[in-house]
């Protein structure tokens, strides 16, 4: 054997190991989960093919509409959000200050907390009779005269209440990726940009975010891909409430499979939010793509 | 030294593979805290006994035990004594994912004390398929500091609603955001009115039974006349919980487990407990939940797993065991002279004799137009309107099937 075919094997046999958990965690599931929407797929006995009626029943289904339509607004709606909170927190924690280090870690403690502990100890804040949040907003007016501020009454104050908590949860990690862009980016351009005489707004604009751009892409990326997966805040959270419009596409996916059981057709939605992240990600990349 | 380390690498991948005894071990899933004492009963008795019999308490939790268990049941995995969540039994029977018990039911001298809702939601066109196991009862919870005696029907309901909300105290409250909620502590006062959810056999919706409608429109009243909150109709199971164990709100609906709830919050609380009534009081009723136990149909040891239901539903496991706990019995026989039944308890013991529980293989899917229905009407919505719209999404749901 060949001094380069034993290199070969050796870094395959290195490589293997990821490889197979790869094919056993990732491809297998998703080559069945696409092999299962064309089926009718009972608990017991065969599968039975059925072409595209997993999918003409969802694209019927008034359900999926209505949480897909949810699932955008959502995602449109905090990833703003979290990329202000995140680039602000961010480029505050990057000046050479005393405490930024302390800062750092205060912004990123809620990310080591799971998202069920956050959504319910939130929950609690928004508590109309008891809630801490409730009472600092009714104390300045909100509410009303009678004093009953409820956060779930509709769908879109359900929405931004669930926002401000991932805000919260998630700003911190996104803060760091920033904040290692951030500190790629040469002093140099930094002092040119001084004897140029521009401002610190304009240095923002013009040096900061453009050199920012990989970890901006990365940032929203991560943000989007979370946003379109959304399942525990609205489940704990909303319960996909008032009257189902906080529904979001996972949520009515889960229900569809194993609540419902109709593992066919859950298998199709399974496909569906696989396609729209791959679009997602690729108009995001294109767009994005290092063009200087 | 070479033999030494030959012996002890042979003997490290021998023994986990060997078997220290001999007893048949029998494999229970089981989404209760009360299944290990069960489990330890058990295998207490089969050790008196003498019988090689040792059964294994897999407990799941009980958000996730659905998904696991029906996962495991399309793996084909080795699960000789399921605990299920009732409400999901006939959809299991339905798809021949549980063994036949008909036999061993009928055999037993107490068939007929045996819950009958529970039994029926454990049958599937004239098969047992399931047993009552562990119920839990709804009814209403009240503050005898707040609320001395219980109202006796709606008349008198709505006249005490007057008073608390002339006083700006809250009266009532319940959790419309919560389906499940909703259907073990609402739909039974439809029933005790003698309204309707799905007919007996699942076949009909009938969420817009005219006796259905008169009880939302009498808890809509509620929040009109204003001793129940104005945005009850986005609370949740612990809101209307928590205010109540605050001595903030007189009463509400609840299950039999609140029994040993409120003995931690004296100082507030001084509980009484009542049945769901209908509107001129005459009749009672209760959501009827827990467990039903079942043989998978990928049991490895179906005579261990009768022999393990028949310790479930003797006086030992119902009494020393469930009651003792806090449980209500499924068997009617064990009501009398059990010394674990307290007053209280009586109260959920006899609302279980006069309870139901919805028949139906696609319940989970239901749950969602009740669920909007819910928050519509006590969002101020037409009651009729509403149940009409939302009856008709339940039927296309009952009639596309499991």
């Amino acid at each position: 054997m060949s001094r380069l075919r034993k290199e070969q094997l050796v870094g395959l046999l290195m490589v293997s190991p990821a490889l197979i958990l790869l094919a056993v965690f990732f491809l297998y599931p998703l080559v069945n989960s696409f092999y299962m929407s064309f089926h009718k797929w009972p608990l017991f006995g065969k599968p039975k093919w059925v072409g595209l009626d997993n999918y003409i029943f969802m694209f019927q289904d008034e359900r999926f509409w209505e949480s897909l339509k949810f699932t955008f607004v959502y995602t449109l709606t905090v990833t703003p959000m979290l990329f202000v909170v995140a680039l602000g927190t961010a480029l505050l924690c990057n000046a050479k200050a005393w405490g930024t280090t302390f800062f750092r870690s205060i912004y990123f403690l809620p990310v080591v907390m799971s998202f069920a502990t956050a959504s319910y100890v939130w929950l609690w804040l928004y508590s109309e009779m008891y809630g801490v949040i409730i009472y600092a907003l009714e104390f300045f007016g909100f509410g009303g005269e009678k004093k009953n501020l409820n956060v779930w009454k509709t769908g879109t104050s359900s929405m931004w209440a669930v926002n401000a908590m991932v805000t919260w949860k998630f700003s911190g990690i996104q803060m760091i990726i920033l904040i290692a862009g951030l500190q790629a980016i040469r002093d140099d351009y930094y002092e040119a940009s001084k004897l140029m005489g521009a401002s610190r707004w304009q240095t923002i604009w013009n040096v900061t975010l453009p050199l920012l751009r990989p970890s901006i892409a990365l940032a929203l990326i991560l943000s989007i891909a979370g946003s379109i997966q959304a399942y525990e805040q609205f489940v704990i959270m909303t319960r996909g409430g008032p009257s189902n419009s906080t529904k979001t596409l996972v949520m009515h996916t889960v229900d569809m499979g194993f609540d419902y059981f109709k593992l066919g057709p859950a298998a199709s939605l399974g496909v569906i939010i696989m396609i729209i992240l791959f679009v997602l990600t690729v108009i995001q990349l294109r767009l994005f793509r290092k063009n200087y | 030294m070479k033999l030494f380390i030959k012996l002890f690498l042979i003997s490290i991948t021998i023994l986990p593979f060997a078997k220290t005894s001999y007893a048949e071990e029998l494999i229970i899933w089981s989404r209760g805290g009360w299944s290990d004492w069960m489990v330890e009963g058990f295998n207490k008795k089969m050790a008196d006994e003498g019988k090689d019999i040792v059964a294994i308490n897999n407990l799941i939790g009980h958000a996730d035990f659905q998904v696991k268990f029906t996962a495991a049941l399309a793996a084909g995995e080795r699960v000789d004594v399921a605990n299920i969540d009732l409400i999901n039994v006939p959809y299991y029977a339905a798809i021949g994912a549980l063994e036949d018990m008909t036999d061993f039911l009928k055999s037993q001298p107490y068939y007929d004390q045996l819950n009958g809702p529970m039994l029926a939601l454990g049958s599937y066109d004239g098969t047992h398929f399931a047993a009552p196991n562990a119920a839990d009862v709804s009814g209403y919870v009240y503050n005898k500091k707040l609320m001395p005696t219980p109202p006796k029907d709606w008349a008198e309901m709505a006249s005490m609603c007057e008073d608390f909300a002339a006083k700006g105290q809250l009266m009532m409250a319940w959790p419309s955001k919560s389906y499940g909620g909703m259907i073990f502590t609402g739909m039974p006062v439809a029933w005790a009115n003698g309204g309707s959810w799905v007919s007996k056999d699942g076949k009909t919706a009938e969420l817009n039974h005219p006796k259905t409608v008169e009880w939302f429109k009498h808890y809509q009243n509620l929040i009109n006349i204003g001793c129940v909150p104005e945005n009850v109709d986005v609370w949740d199971w612990p809101d209307k919980q928590d205010g109540f164990l605050a001595g903030d709100i007189a009463m509400i609906g609840t299950g039999n487990f609140m029994i040993n709830v409120v003995k931690d919050h004296t100082e507030k609380v001084d509980a009484g407990f009542t049945a769901f009534m209908g509107s001129d009081g005459s009749s009672n009723s209760a959501f009827i939940g827990g467990d039903l136990i079942a043989i998978p149909v990928t049991t490895g040891a179906k005579e261990a797993a009768l022999e393990y239901i028949e310790y479930v539903l003797s006086e030992a496991g119902q009494i020393e065991v469930y009651t003792k706990n806090g449980g209500i019995p499924i068997r009617a026989d064990l009501f009398e002279g059990n010394p674990y039944l307290t007053d209280d308890h009586m109260v959920f013991a006899n609302a279980s004799t006069v309870g139901d529980v919805p028949y139906t293989t696609v319940y989970q899917e239901l749950m969602d137009p009740w669920q909007v229905a819910n928050q519509r009407i006590f969002a101020g919505e037409d009651v009729q309107t509403v149940l009409d719209e939302q009856n008709a999404i339940m039927q296309k749901i009952i009639d596309a099937g499991h």
